[in-house]
């Protein structure tokens, strides 16, 4: 069998085995779900009832809300895999590292987008807010910011898995990196929400999509030497 | 089979492998004895590809480990007293993720054949997590062999088992010895399993300050052995 296909197999074997664990558990997704809800409820009481200090808070209310989310969902991810250290059976079984970091980024990718997906209606609702008017905009750049926190994220969660203090590291790790893509996601969102084009906002989205590919490319290099010891 | 030359490891202060030199041809069964903190975990680990050395050459089937890793993790088979198995997947999904994982053909067969093996076909479909101990243990034996290893690497694989679990893994490990696995154990129970091996060593800080043929020692003359080597 050639080493693409062997990658893909691989990638799609772990992708399938993350996704069934979450179906039956929900473990991940709840903690995530639940934790972004309550980050938006508690700014919406902290701002009370002013519209426009709303309006230019929101975008960055809903990115905090992801980054702490993501924290929580790849702390449960790293849990998972360190339970009976079956991360090193995996490891055992890969043929190319990096394609735990593939299937690990897009499981943690598609966490991130049912989050989005289920909290955006509610935060549109609380903050009186019509994302539907530029939900296609809105897509792209929430893309691009989800996958810079999956690259990042993933990274630094394998990264923590190796560490006594795990839970402590990971925060302390994955946000001040992901501090670029936040401001450029909050940036692009509150512009989109304002009513700008795509076109408006391209310095963002650029910012956005170098932020992904330098950290992909850097993180596939170095991937084997991280998860080794 | 196995080729170490010069092997050492560091753990920033701490060395914990000090200049392993070992030769084992194929079909050959090992066992490593020594006591805790001797580095039989992180010899192991060196051979399974799980840690670089960071001195020394390791060459499996004639690959080199640091270099060739992704040749020579296929032809390992790695049980230690963790079960790698994931507890929230049934025991057929956990050894299907594995046999996918491994690129294995006839699939659904092979996990029929390792879970009759180690007596757990009548709770295949049952999640892991309700397995006792023991029963785990049994999986994680039909796990490591899933692939047909030519190399297996056990690492102290009698911790937890009962004593099914146990005959069961003394049955196989003469099974594939006889079907020229090359076998690597490490433990340190001097009463068990000594009748299996080919060669015994003896580990002590890092380094290998023992070894010869099994078939020659008793268990009382290895007892003063080790005590003589390790104190």
């Amino acid at each position: 069998m050639s080493g693409s296909k062997i990658f893909l197999q691989q990638v799609l074997a772990l992708l399938a085995k993350d996704l069934k664990t979450e179906w039956r558990t929900r473990e991940i997704f709840t903690s995530m779900f639940v934790f972004a809800v309550l980050v938006i409820v508690v700014f919406n009481f902290a701002i009370g009832a002013d519209t426009e200090l709303i309006r230019q808070v929101a975008s960055g209310v809903i990115w905090i809300a992801l980054s702490f989310a993501s924290v929580l969902g790849l702390q449960r991810t790293g849990h998972m895999e360190s339970e009976e250290d079956s991360l090193q059976g995996v490891l055992l079984a890969l043929h190319d590292r990096s394609a735990l970091f593939i299937a690990k980024m897009l499981a943690q990718m598609l966490y991130l987008l049912v989050v989005v997906i289920c909290t955006l209606p509610l935060c549109g609702i609380w903050f009186r807010i019509d994302f539907l008017a530029c939900i296609g905009e809105l897509c792209v750049a929430f893309t691009l910011g989800m996958l810079g926190l999956s690259i990042v994220g993933t990274l630094f969660g394998m990264i923590a898995l190796h560490t006594r203090a795990c839970e402590v590291m990971l925060p302390i790790l994955f946000l001040p990196v992901s501090i670029p893509l936040t401001i450029a996601a909050v940036q692009a969102t509150a512009q989109l929400i304002d009513g700008k084009s795509l076109r408006d906002i391209a310095d963002y989205l650029v910012l956005l999509g170098i932020f992904d590919v330098v950290f992909f490319v850097l993180i596939l290099i170095v991937f084997d030497y991280i998860v080794e010891e | 089979m196995v080729h170490l030359k010069g092997v050492v490891k560091h753990f920033s202060t701490i060395t914990a492998l000090r200049g392993i030199d070992l030769e084992l041809r194929r079909g050959c069964c090992l066992g490593i004895f020594g006591p805790n903190g001797a580095g039989k975990t992180t010899l192991l680990r060196i051979l399974a590809t799980l840690a670089r050395p960071s001195a020394g050459t390791v060459r499996i089937a004639g690959y080199d480990v640091a270099k060739e890793g992704e040749k020579v993790r296929p032809l390992l088979g790695v049980l230690s007293h963790r079960t790698f198995l994931y507890g929230h997947l049934t025991a057929h999904e956990n050894l299907q993720f594995y046999g996918r994982m491994f690129g294995l053909k006839k699939l659904a067969e092979r996990i029929t054949e390792v879970l009759q093996a180690v007596d757990l076909v009548t709770y295949a479909h049952q999640l892991v997590r309700t397995y006792s101990r023991g029963m785990q243990q049994r999986l994680a034996i039909a796990r490591a062999i899933l692939h047909y290893p030519q190399l297996l690497l056990l690492d102290e694989p009698y911790t937890g088992l009962d004593k099914h679990a146990v005959s069961r893994l003394h049955d196989l490990i003469v099974r594939l010895h006889a079907e020229s696995c090359t076998i690597i154990m490490s433990t340190h129970d001097l009463h068990r399993g000594l009748d299996l091996y080919d060669e015994i060593a003896i580990q002590c800080r890092g380094k290998i300050v023992y070894r010869g043929p099994s078939l020659e020692t008793d268990v009382q003359e290895f007892e003063q052995l080790y005590s003589a080597y390790v104190g």
